[in-house]
């Protein structure tokens, strides 16, 4: 059985390690290959900081929720491990800012120790008047995805630097299954009008001696375009960029004035760091992920795809929970197919 | 007096911030430092700069917390500035978690820090051997960042700073109207207190920039506190023990320690290994003195034997030796204008 996973950011290569770990063993024909016309450090994922927090609020998309619980908890169990630094993983915490008191997030009581701050921790913050802090995970794609294609690569999966211009060109050549992550450009594949760039600039700074992640909000302007400031295992990330239907995948030297400014001022001591690196790059927004079962029939030939795309700026958050989603539904696939050996696990 | 002159034995963190603090309240002062040893050489350098507090035995508890506070309170504001990765400080979150469920709940300090709270269930998870814990922000002073800038700032108020190894406070007199004796560990021989004695400290600085959570286990023993560069690993109490020679097998015990509280340790590189001698006493000398030979007399403010809690309370403890300097200034001044009629 031929299975071929197109795109290889943090879904494609997450997507394809979960099913290729959990089927394997059941259907001992199973190959698996990637095609993409980007490889890291090259993804959208790459670009990401690789904080793990969903958007404030859920809207009541119950599913989403769980499974970013799920990538949490995943995530967590392997903080101990020996894998951990290789994966780019680790705690860290840190504070969401607010002008006005707002409701809890969905993730509450995902997140580690979340609690609102006290008045004196919002002296340090002038100009907020609310806000939260809790302790989340870091998870760095630069590392994570090489470590997904590192264990991907031992388990025999082969990979293609190759741009697919239609479902065809893969089921065509007796690819059994197709599992769509393409991310941003989904629609290329298959026009999908729910699908837009989410336009988002980073400034990659070094300031060491920043811990704690600090991500603003601000209702009006919307998720994302107000400042944040991530630090990761080497450099910190400073954003607060989000333009719907932008694809300009070029830096934009407004933009850098509008992040560079808005994150001096939340913290004066950022104009002593050294910027290293500027990035733009695409979140594939949706109002919710496109996470499906499709048969697709060409002439004589049929395949089944699984559609596994449309994360928006929460891909790194939610990776796990969708990826364990598109296995099971490989399972039903492989259910109807009987090729499984035996009965699936219940998962 | 035209310019009282005022010598400050030391340039750790306690010397330096009391020749600041000196020359904030006295500004018709002539300051000079003199210490045998400056950054990055000081005990002050092996010390990982965590803002949590020693209890003296001997201190009572609201001076030891109005230290902190003051101390705390300095610090936040020099975090909160333009000037926070210059001077080395920086905020940093973390757990105190305990094996077993300490009798006093709420330390002195619990209101002192940020957002101190008990850990959640979820929390502990993470501390199999522990049952208990705590999760709080404090701040971290780094050195020798933290040093470097206090030297700056007291070359900027015009403060002399002398490399020069006083064995003898009485060396001084004459040259000098006040002494400050801020020796650390040094008072031992200088001023032959037999009250002070060295609590050995072995740590580890290793390069581990993933680290971002500071872990503290609730006995002092084992610690892991992120700096700007540099994890800090400890650690050792040994008392009365004067070796500055790194040991390899408290080294390994160290790492060993540590990683059992954060796995991903084992991943550290560049090991390097420090030893520091803290100036333990069971309260800080913090105290006015008036030595006197053959009829001469020489004012002395004592400021040392802080010693696992030297940056905790270092601006506490500089702000009230300056003000005992103070009182020495105006004492010798009331006694020359009685000389003068």
């Amino acid at each position: 059985m031929r299975v071929a996973i197109i795109g290889a950011g943090v879904i494609g290569l997450s997507t394809a390690l979960c099913i290729h770990e959990q089927y394997h063993g059941l259907v001992p024909s199973l190959e698996m290959e990637v095609y993409a016309d980007r490889y890291t450090p090259h993804t959208t994922s790459d670009g990401a900081a690789g904080l793990w927090q969903p958007y404030l609020s859920d809207h009541g998309n119950l599913q989403e929720t769980l499974w970013n619980k799920e990538t949490f908890d995943y995530l967590l169990g392997h903080l101990g491990s020996a894998a951990a630094k290789e994966m780019g993983l680790f705690l860290i915490s840190g504070y969401n800012l607010f002008t006005q008191p707002v409701p809890d997030p969905s993730w509450k009581n995902i997140a580690l120790g979340f609690r609102n701050l006290t008045p004196k921790e919002l002296e340090l913050f002038p100009g907020y008047s609310y806000g939260w802090f809790n302790t989340a995970l870091m998870l760095e794609c630069r590392s994570y995805l090489p470590w997904l294609t590192n264990r991907l690569t031992q388990r025999g999966v082969k990979f293609f630097h190759k741009k697919v211009e239609s479902f065809q060109e893969v089921s065509g050549v007796g690819v059994d299954v197709v599992i769509n992550c393409t991310g941003v450009r989904a629609g290329e594949l298959q026009p999908d009008p729910e699908l837009q760039p989410g336009r988002g600039q980073v400034i990659k700074v070094l300031a060491p001696w920043m811990k704690h992640f600090i991500i603003t909000h601000d209702i009006k302007s919307g998720i994302y375009n107000s400042p944040y400031i991530i630090p990761g295992s080497e450099f910190t990330v400073l954003g607060g960029i989000y333009q719907h239907g932008n694809w300009s995948e070029e830096n934009s030297a407004q933009d850098h004035k509008t992040i560079w400014e808005n994150c001096c001022r939340l913290l004066p001591a950022l104009r002593e760091a050294k910027i290293v690196q500027e990035w733009s790059g695409l979140r594939p927004a949706r109002p919710r992920v496109r996470l499906e079962r499709e048969t697709l029939r060409h002439g004589h030939f049929q395949a089944e795809v699984i559609h596994n795309y449309g994360h928006g700026g929460f891909g790194i958050t939610i990776h796990w929970g969708c990826a364990m989603a598109a296995a099971r539904l490989f399972g039903s696939i492989l259910q109807e197919k009987k090729l499984a050996s035996r009965p699936q696990p219940r998962l | 007096m035209a310019a009282p002159k005022v010598a400050v034995v030391g340039a750790g963190v306690v010397g330096l911030s009391t020749a600041l603090c000196i020359a904030e309240t006295c500004p018709s002062c002539s300051v000079t430092v003199l210490s045998d040893q400056f950054s990055p050489n000081t005990t002050s350098d092996v010390a990982a700069g965590m803002l949590i507090p020693h209890t003296y035995p001997a201190t009572p508890i609201h001076a030891q917390k109005q230290w902190f506070k003051e101390t705390f309170t300095y610090l936040f504001a020099i975090s909160n500035s333009a000037e926070a990765s210059e001077a080395g400080i920086h905020l940093v979150s973390g757990w105190q978690v305990f094996k077993n469920t300490p009798k006093e709940e709420l330390p002195f300090w619990s209101d002192v820090v940020l957002g101190f709270r008990s850990m959640s269930e979820a929390e502990l998870q993470k501390f199999p051997q522990h049952q208990f814990g705590q999760a709080f922000t404090t701040l971290k002073c780094d050195c020798p960042p933290y040093l470097l800038w206090l030297e700056r700032r007291l070359k900027a108020t015009g403060i002399q700073i002398c490399t020069r190894k006083v064995a003898d406070l009485w060396e001084l007199h004459g040259e000098y109207n006040v002494v400050v004796n801020c020796a650390g560990i040094g008072a031992q021989q200088l001023v032959g207190d037999k009250k002070l004695f060295p609590v050995r400290g072995q740590v580890l600085k290793v390069h581990a920039p993933w680290v971002k959570n500071f872990i503290r286990d609730g006995d002092g023993l084992t610690y892991i506190y992120p700096g700007i560069h540099r994890v800090t690993l400890g650690g050792t109490r040994e008392k009365e023990n004067w070796s500055l020679s790194p040991d390899p097998g408290t080294t390994k015990d160290i790492f060993d320690r540590c990683c059992s509280l954060e796995p991903s340790l084992r991943g550290a590189q560049d090991i390097k290994v420090k030893v520091g001698l803290r100036p333990s006493r069971q309260s800080v000398r913090l105290e006015r003195e008036v030595l006197s030979q053959g009829g001469v007399k020489l004012p002395v403010v004592h400021n040392y034997g802080h010693g696992a809690g030297g940056f905790s309370v270092h601006r506490g403890t500089a702000k009230e030796a300056a003000r005992l300097v103070g009182e020495c200034i105006a004492a010798l001044q009331g006694s020359s204008s009685r000389a003068r009629l």
